[in-house]
C-alpha cells in the first residue's frame, strides 16, 4: 500500500525531467496537424463555385447524354438533331437569318406577360384580401371561386376564343385567370392564418382596425402574399407560352409551333430552352426581392 | 420626529391628492365559464380581490387555475364574466392605456425591430412624435436594452426579448402592470437577474403590478400580496401577506417560512 502510495507520488517526478526546456508548455492535443485556415474569402468562393455547380449539374449532365444520343444516331436527325445544330439554330434566330427573330417573339411574349401581370397581380391581391378578411365575403364567393381554380386554363382556351378571338384579349384573359387563382388563395390564406397572439397583441394596444390591418395582417401575410405572387407570375408565364401554342401568330410559344410544323425540331428545343430560362429567371428575381423586403425573417439557409 | 408633527395636515392632503392613488383594482365575485361542447366548464368562482395602488399582487396555483384567465378578463381582452372588475372604482369593458399586459411568450411582432414594437403602443394614444422617441428611448434604457434599437426580436436573447415587451408595457405609463409569467420560459440565472430588474422599475415607476406566477419563491420574493388559487374551479384558497423589506434575502428563515407556507397552501389541493 505504501509502496504505491510513493510511486505514485514520484510519477509526475519522473515525467516532468525528460521535458526539453525549449519544448511548449501546451497539451499534446494542441500539437495535432491544424488544417489550413479557412478565410472568409475562400470559403465565399467555395460556396460560389459549389452554387454554380448545383445550378448547372443537372443540364449540363443532360447535354451530355443528348450530345451521345445524337452522336451515335439513336435517334433520327430530324427528330434530335445535335447540340451543335440547335446552337447554330439558336444563332440564326437571334440575329434573324431564320425567317423568324427569336427576340421579336420574346419581346412581344415578355411584352405580354407585364400586361398580364399588371392586370393579375393587383386583381389576385384584391380579391385575396377581400375573402381574407370579409368571412361572409369567403362564404358567398369562396366555393365558387374554388370550383373556378380547378377548371385549367388551357381548357377554356376555345370557349374564349369563340368569345375574344384569337387577339390579345384571349391571351390577357387566360393569364390573369392563371395569375389571380393562386395569388388570391394564397394571399386569403395568409390573412385568415395570422396568430391570434398577435391580433390580441393589437387589441390590448388598442390598435384601430386600420391599424391592426397596416401594423399586424398586412406584415404577417406577407411572406404569404410573396409565396402568391411568385406563383401567380409563374402561372401567367407558363399560361401565356400555352396559349400562344395553341392560338397565337406571334409570341415565344407561337415560334415553337411554327417550328414543329415545318418539322424543324432545332427550333422547338431553342424555344423549350429559352421558356425554361426565362421562368427560371422570373423566379429567382422575385425570390431576391422577397428576401430582402423580408429581411426580419430568419435567414433560412 | 418634530418635523413630520409641524406639517400642517392641510398640506399633506395636497400631496396625496396631486398624486391621486391609481392602479386600484378589485376584483367583486368575478365567475367565469366556458362552454365546451355543450358542457359548462367553471374555470373561476367567486373572485374577490383587492390591489392597492402601486402594489405587487402574484397569483400562484397550480396549472389549469385559472390564474391566466383572471389576467385576460382585467385586461379586456374577454369581457364574458359574470361579478365586476373595477380599475379606480370604474368597471372594466375592454383594453384601456391604463392597463397594460406581458405575455409569457414575449408576443413582439417579429418583423417590427425593438423601438418600432415599443413605439407601437404608443400608435393609438395622442402623444406628440418627439415625445414618442424620447418615451421610447427612455423605455429602452429603462429596461436595459441600449444598443439593441435596431435589433429584429429574431436577433434577442429570451430575456432581452421579455425586456423589450415590459418596455412596451409600460412605455405608455399604465396605472396596472400585468404579468403573465413573463420569466416562466427564462433560464433560472436570467429569471433571478430579471427578478431584480422587475423589481427596481416596479418601484421606478410607481406602478400597480399583479404577476402570474407558478414560482412560489419568486412571489415571495417579489409581492406584497401572494394570492394562492386552487383549480377545477379556479378560486381563491389564501392571501398571504409578505412584509419584508426589499431586497429580501432568500435564505432568511422568514423568508424560508413564508414560502413553506405558500406551499403548504397549494399543496393541500393536490389530495383532492
Amino acid at each position: 500500500m505504501s509502496a504505491k502510495t510513493v510511486s505514485l507520488s514520484r510519477l509526475p517526478a519522473v515525467e516532468v525531467v525528460p521535458r526539453e526546456p525549449s519544448a511548449p508548455l501546451r497539451p499534446a492535443y494542441h500539437n495535432t496537424a491544424v488544417p489550413p485556415k479557412r478565410t472568409a474569402a475562400s470559403v465565399r468562393l467555395r460556396n460560389r463555385s459549389l452554387r454554380i455547380a448545383q445550378y448547372i449539374g443537372l443540364p449540363v449532365a443532360v447535354l451530355l447524354v443528348w450530345t451521345i444520343a445524337s452522336r451515335f444516331q439513336l435517334l433520327p436527325a430530324t427528330i434530335l438533331p445535335s447540340p451543335t445544330t440547335v446552337l447554330g439554330t439558336a444563332r440564326d434566330l437571334a440575329t434573324g437569318d431564320y425567317g423568324e427573330n427569336l427576340f421579336y417573339h420574346l419581346g412581344v411574349s415578355l411584352w405580354r406577360v407585364a400586361r398580364g401581370v399588371a392586370i393579375g397581380v393587383p386583381l389576385g391581391l384584391a380579391l385575396g384580401l377581400v375573402l381574407g378578411f370579409s368571412p361572409s365575403a369567403e362564404s358567398w364567393f369562396g366555393p365558387a371561386f374554388r370550383a373556378f381554380a380547378q377548371i385549367p386554363s388551357i381548357t377554356l382556351v376555345p370557349l374564349l376564343m369563340m368569345i375574344f378571338g384569337v387577339d390579345d384579349r384571349l391571351k390577357l384573359f387566360i393569364m390573369a385567370k392563371s395569375c389571380v387563382i393562386p395569388l388570391t388563395l394564397v394571399t386569403a390564406e395568409g390573412i385568415r392564418n395570422i396568430p391570434q397572439h398577435y391580433l390580441e397583441v393589437g387589441a390590448v394596444l388598442r390598435l384601430s382596425r386600420w391599424r391592426q390591418v397596416r401594423h399586424i395582417v398586412i406584415p404577417g401575410a406577407l411572406p404569404s402574399i410573396f409565396t402568391g405572387i411568385r406563383q401567380g407570375i409563374a402561372h401567367v408565364w407558363v399560361s401565356l407560352v400555352a396559349v400562344e401554342v395553341l392560338a397565337s401568330a406571334s409570341g415565344i410559344g407561337y415560334l415553337m409551333t411554327w417550328g414543329r410544323m415545318v418539322f424543324q425540331l432545332d427550333v422547338v428545343l431553342v424555344c423549350v430552352v429559352v421558356i425554361g430560362s426565362i421562368g427560371l429567371l422570373l423566379d429567382s428575381g422575385l425570390s431576391n426581392t422577397e428576401a430582402r423586403l423580408l429581411s426580419w425573417r430568419e435567414n433560412r439557409k | 420626529m418634530s418635523a413630520i408633527d409641524t406639517i400642517p395636515t392641510a398640506v399633506q392632503d395636497v400631496s396625496f391628492e396631486s398624486s391621486a392613488p391609481s392602479g386600484a383594482l378589485e376584483l367583486r365575485s368575478v365567475e367565469k365559464i366556458y362552454d365546451v361542447d355543450g358542457k359548462t366548464l367553471q374555470v373561476l368562482q367567486d373572485i374577490n380581490l383587492v390591489v392597492r395602488p402601486g402594489e405587487f399582487v402574484t397569483l400562484v396555483g397550480t396549472s389549469g387555475c385559472g390564474k391566466s384567465t383572471i389576467l385576460r378578463l382585467v385586461v379586456g381582452l374577454d369581457n364574458q364574466f359574470s361579478g365586476e372588475i373595477l380599475l379606480d372604482g370604474r368597471p372594466i369593458t375592454g383594453p384601456g392605456p391604463e392597463r397594460s399586459i406581458v405575455f409569457q411568450d414575449h408576443r413582439l411582432l417579429p418583423w417590427l425591430t425593438v423601438e418600432q414594437n415599443i413605439a407601437l403602443a404608443l400608435e393609438s394614444t395622442s402623444t406628440p412624435q418627439a415625445e414618442r422617441k424620447r418615451l421610447v428611448s427612455d423605455h429602452i434604457g429603462l429596461v436595459g436594452l441600449r444598443g439593441f434599437e435596431k435589433a429584429y426580436p429574431r436577433q434577442l436573447s429570451g430575456g432581452m426579448a421579455q425586456r423589450t415587451a415590459i418596455a412596451r408595457g409600460l412605455v405608455t405609463h399604465p396605472e396596472l402592470l400585468l404579468l403573465d409569467e413573463p420569466l416562466g420560459a427564462l433560464d433560472s440565472l436570467t429569471r433571478s437577474y430579471l427578478q431584480l430588474e422587475l423589481l427596481r422599475i416596479w418601484r421606478q415607476q410607481h406602478v400597480s403590478v399583479v404577476m402570474v406566477t407558478h414560482d412560489v419563491e419568486e412571489a415571495v420574493f417579489l409581492s406584497d400580496k401572494i394570492v394562492v388559487l386552487t383549480p377545477r374551479p379556479g378560486r381563491i384558497k389564501k392571501i398571504v401577506s409578505v412584509d419584508l423589506p426589499h431586497p429580501r434575502d432568500r435564505i432568511d428563515p422568514v423568508f424560508g417560512k413564508l414560502r413553506q407556507q405558500v406551499l403548504d397552501y397549494l399543496a393541500v389541493d393536490y389530495s383532492i
